[in-house]
């Protein structure tokens, strides 16, 4: 039951959150592993065991509507949640085997402290639930990437976001009146703003998502370790905007703009991805592009599958997963250095480490080439496979740059991995690539991996490299420029507007005329008080006046 | 229950009555206020078990004059006990954050107790007379308070603070006078849109009930007095007191708007609905201007107020807890993010330390403050979360124009106060010196955590407290 593992994992989560002592930590973290790693096992169990129950139960009421709290297990939700419990595990694996983080445990409270805010986030029904579990996600997000600077631009960015959605929800709720999100379908018979509810709630998952426009956000992240870069971008933010995707896609596909928006974007962000890859000479950059890439990739084939989650989409991130633990690999092979240009300097001695990242590379392209092949039986798009031809033609550009350039150094040392661990590694991928190689019919997986393995080799844009000297280029910030523009455009405005009617028109008009009406009233009383036979007359008229009024107020009464 | 009321209400009169024959140079009289406070929050609590038990149209009524008939009628229901939580539990959060020369400072503390018995009283009272001398006499002590302890270097300031609220108690008197003349006696507030007056006087009394309520929430143009006022205050207490004055205000809007809201009001509300949200957008960009936290939470503060003005005027009585719920809230965060940024100032003035960074070097102070900035903008940590949602949806469906310019506000003050969040926590890279700035006591961090705690547990039940 979804139910039971969501609670048990909030226990966890708190539980490995405590401050122990360094050796305590160690134990707490194996303990946590552990029980992630049964939780893990029951969670399957109950998966296929076809288990549907729904738990429910109320969180508050008021007049203004019910919330309810809904952890709905079915074989549907089993299966979104799968592939992040999964990354999740992995995570807390990978963790626990290299020493990544001082305190292992407080890093492995929050993988599964997020997990669980995804679990409910998939499982909802209420756009409360929803939304609170996805603020969540954002600040359990703001602790994983930890450094200030880092995360400015991708909270700043997640919380225009959020906001979008709490309006889109609000616009939402004030229809239907009901905080139910199966309720939505009451939106789409009358619904009124239907391109404004689906541009803004697209444009709040492409922020999540960090796509074109939006992706300064992640790109940002480029400081952070990479184990926590990489927990950030498969299961924190663009989860939920994938959630959010399937779960609103019925009430946002009403919008003529809607196909439209996300083929714009998709492609936009495929080109930006594409090149921040070749572009760029910073390591962590270029898998944070290559990501954007996959999500991109991602969103297209969700579309083209009706926005319905099949396992296939499982397969897709899982390969994803395991092409960017190589990458990982690769980097801590070559002693963390963050720039191609410094990697491809380096030779290696040994070079069975350096293959093993690419045999696990290469068995995840031909992984992820047999599901796409499989997709595109099922919708007969050409354009998926183009995509997934950049996808692979910039990965294969980097493996180029850093496997294959020729060593200019030979004197450099290397970091050392736990050898036994690699030698598993590199077992698993080619076994992987053969049993692919042996039992897969599609001929295009066979093409995919060829060519990928020829552009590994000698790549046509290797010489691109020159590039990575360009020092402008590589930090250009066209968007983040555009940021600050509008931002300080927007503070100009607050200033020119504080000073024009705070400042001029009340401080200085208004204020000021009441204050010359009270010294020049002033003024007169001490004229009148005066003994002057102007004073004396003006007095004389103010009382006939008052006399006549009274008259005139008293016949009206007595009348 | 009446004698409990009875007790409670008279709690701070007893507590200045203490405070003013208190040692001289000593804590003495901040220990009673603090007390004092304490013991009504206590009250508070027992009052909200017995409205359980009583029902909320509990009245008490006490005649004081047979000629002219005047008669007090007091009277709690879960919605003002909720406002009254709310402001005694800033209040002592405000004493809180008092320095300890200010904590000496007899005269300060007794104007505090008399401010805070006005507002309790204004939030029990259920007559209009009654209703006018709590309204009008809590500008008294605020105006000595901010004269004579907030620093205030521009008596113009002063001067126009008193004049506005002058003038708005000035035009509540005339409307109170003029139901008087045609009613002969004390009316309930909730019988005032009942009354048989003619159109002119009515309109008078209905002008001259909104105007005094406007001029006490900032909305533009009238809105100067206390955003003069706000940026001048270096006093925590009496900044969060300062603040607490539109909600008298918007507690008027909503005692005298139950019942003649859908009749004779109606002419008003389109007015007050767009200048409240021109106002929004204007505080909200003047907010994001600013270059100081204070500033900006003023201007969250006011955005937030209007926001409960417009679901008032806009939405039906239905939503009424909602907003109940989520000013009990906004009052406590309110408070609390003024004091941490008071310590905060204090602490950088202290050590010479730059405005960008300083939370660095108070690491206890950090956490606090990004826990109640986080509240503020409205992430699900409080019940102001969900209840901000259902008022904003609320908000949409009367009109979507309206919920889309509030929104655009409270995002934009939401991203302000973010951005001044990460400026107070980031320290340049090229900064080499490290300061040495006093964090928070023990003392201070249990108080702030056990105010964390109860504005976390509403997140799962608003009423938690309530046995």
């Amino acid at each position: 039951m979804i139910a039971y593992t969501t609670f048990l994992l909030f226990f966890i989560g708190i539980f490995s959150g405590f401050k122990l002592g360094v050796k305590v930590d160690r134990i707490l973290s194996f303990v946590t592993f552990t029980s992630l790693f049964l939780i893990f096992g029951s969670f399957c169990e109950s998966w296929l065991t076809g288990d549907e129950q729904t738990m429910s139960f109320m969180w508050n009421s008021s007049p203004g509507g019910d919330i309810k709290i809904d952890i709905i297990s079915n074989p549907y939700n089993y299966g979104v949640i799968f592939p992040f419990f999964m990354i999740t595990l992995l995570n807390v694996a990978h963790n626990q085997i290299f020493r990544y983080e001082e305190r292992r445990s407080a890093f492995n409270s929050l993988a599964i402290l997020n997990l669980a805010a995804l679990m409910m986030i998939i499982t909802s029904n209420n756009f409360v639930q929803l939304l609170s579990m996805v603020f969540v996600v954002d600040i359990l997000a703001l602790f994983i990437i930890k450094d200030v600077n880092s995360y400015k631009r991708y909270f700043l960015l997640n919380m225009t976001a959020d906001m979008m959605l709490f309006m889109t929800f609000a616009v939402i709720n004030s229809l239907v009146d009901s905080l139910d999100i199966r309720q939505i379908l009451e939106y789409k018979k009358n619904g009124y703003h239907t391109d404004f509810i689906a541009i803004c709630g697209l444009t709040a998952v492409f922020m999540k998502l960090g796509f074109f426009a939006f992706h300064i956000g992640v790109a940002s992240l480029k400081q952070i370790r990479l184990h926590r870069l990489q927990h950030i971008l498969f299961v924190s933010a663009p989860v939920t905007a994938i959630v959010l995707l399937l779960k609103f896609h019925a009430l946002w596909s009403d919008s003529a703009y809607y196909s439209g928006y996300i083929d714009v974007m998709c492609i936009a962000t495929m080109a930006l991805s594409f090149y921040g890859c070749v572009v760029l000479d910073n390591f962590k950059s270029k898998v944070i592009y290559w990501q954007l890439m996959f999500w991109a990739l991602f969103v297209e084939l969700l579309k083209f599958n009706g926005f319905v989650w099949s396992e296939l989409f499982t397969s897709l991130l899982l390969d994803m997963y395991l092409l960017v633990c190589a990458l990982y690999w690769l980097y801590y092979y070559f002693n963390r250095r963050l720039l191609i240009s410094q990697m491809m300097r380096l030779v290696a001695k040994d070079a069975l480490r350096q293959d093993c990242a690419f045999v696990l590379t290469l068995s995840s392209v031909v992984l992820m080439a047999n599901t796409l092949a499989i997709m595109y039986n099922n919708t007969n798009r050409y354009y998926i496979w183009s995509f997934a031809v950049l996808f692979v033609f910039s990965l294969a550009l980097m493996l180029n740059q850093v496997i294959f350039a020729p060593s200019r150094r030979k004197d450099l040392k290397m970091n050392v991995l736990p050898l036994h661990f690699m030698y598993l590694v590199e077992l698993f991928g080619l076994s992987a690539v053969l049993w692919y190689c042996f039992h897969s019919n599609e001929i295009s997986v066979f093409g995919v991996s060829l060519a990928f393995i020829v552009f590994c080799c000698i790549h046509p844009l290797q010489k691109l490299s020159v590039l990575y000297r360009n020092s402008r280029l590589q930090n250009l910030d066209f968007f983040g420029a555009l940021y600050r523009t509008l931002v300080k455009s927007l503070r100009l405005c607050g200033k020119i507007l504080w000073l024009l009617v705070d400042r001029l028109l009340m401080e200085k008009v208004i204020i000021g005329i009441i204050k010359l009406l009270g010294k020049g009233n002033i003024r007169l009383f001490r004229t009148l008080h005066q003994s002057r036979l102007g004073g004396g007359f003006f007095v004389l008229i103010l009382l006939l006046i008052l006399i006549w009024i009274s008259y005139q107020q008293g016949g009206q009464i007595n009348g | 229950m009446a004698s409990l009321l009875f007790v409670f209400l008279m709690l701070p009169l007893l507590g200045c009555l203490f405070v003013l024959f208190s040692k001289k140079d000593g804590y003495n009289a901040f220990n009673v206020a603090f007390f004092t406070l304490c013991t009504g929050i206590l009250a508070i609590l027992k009052l909200f078990s017995e409205s359980r038990i009583v029902g909320s149209d509990f009245l008490y009524s006490y005649q004081w004059l047979k000629h002219p008939n005047v008669v007090f009628t007091f009277g709690v229901d879960i919605f003002s006990l909720l406002l009254l939580l709310g402001v005694y539990i800033s209040a002592v959060i405000g004493l809180v954050g008092l320095s300890s020369v200010q904590r000496k400072s007899k005269s300060l503390l007794l104007l505090v107790l008399y401010f805070i018995w006005n507002m309790s009283g204004l939030l029990v009272v259920r007559d209009i007379i009654s209703f006018y001398l709590f309204f009008a006499g809590m500008q008294l002590p605020l105006f000595m308070l901010i004269g004579s302890h907030a620093n205030i270097k521009k008596s113009s300031t002063l001067s126009l603070f008193f004049l506005f609220n002058l003038v708005g108690s000035l035009l509540l008197l005339i409307s109170i006078l003029t139901v008087y003349r045609y009613n002969h006696g004390s009316v309930l507030l909730s019988h005032i849109g009942i009354l048989d007056i003619p159109t002119i006087p009515q309109f008078i009394v209905l002008s001259g009930v909104c105007t005094a309520f406007v001029l006490r929430i900032p909305i533009w143009p009238l809105h100067n007095w206390i955003s003069f006022i706000s940026s001048g205050i270096k006093n925590p207490l009496i900044y969060i007191l300062t603040n607490l004055l539109p909600l008298s205000g918007l507690y008027g809007f909503i005692r005298f708007g139950q019942v003649i809201i859908p009749t004779e009001l109606n002419a008003f509300v389109p007015i007050i609905e767009v200048f409240g949200v021109l106002t929004m957008m204007f505080i909200a960009l003047i907010g994001l201007s600013h270059k100081n936290f204070l500033q900006k939470l003023f201007s969250y503060s006011t955005i937030s107020y209007l926001l409960f003005l417009l679901s008032k005027l806009l939405l039906d009585d239905k939503y009424q807890m909602n907003m109940a719920y989520s000013l009990f809230i906004f009052l406590i965060v309110n408070a609390s993010l003024a004091v941490l940024d008071l310590f905060a100032e204090n602490a950088r003035e202290e050590a010479g330390c730059d405005y960008r960074g300083v939370l660095v070097y108070i690491p206890r102070l950090s956490k606090l403050f990004a826990f109640f900035v986080l509240m503020a903008v409205g992430l699900p940590m409080s019940s102001m979360f969900w209840n901000n949602f259902v008022l904003i949806s609320a908000l949409f469906r009367e009109s979507f124009v309206t919920g889309l310019w509030v929104m655009a506000a409270i995002s934009l003050i939401g991203l302000a106060l973010i951005y001044e969040l990460y400026i107070m926590r980031d320290v340049p890279n090229n900064t080499v010196q490290k300061y040495e700035l006093s964090d928070i006591s023990d003392r201070k961090l249990i108080f702030f955590a056990g105010i964390t705690l109860v504005l976390f547990l509403s997140f799962f039940n608003p009423l938690w407290f309530v046995f």
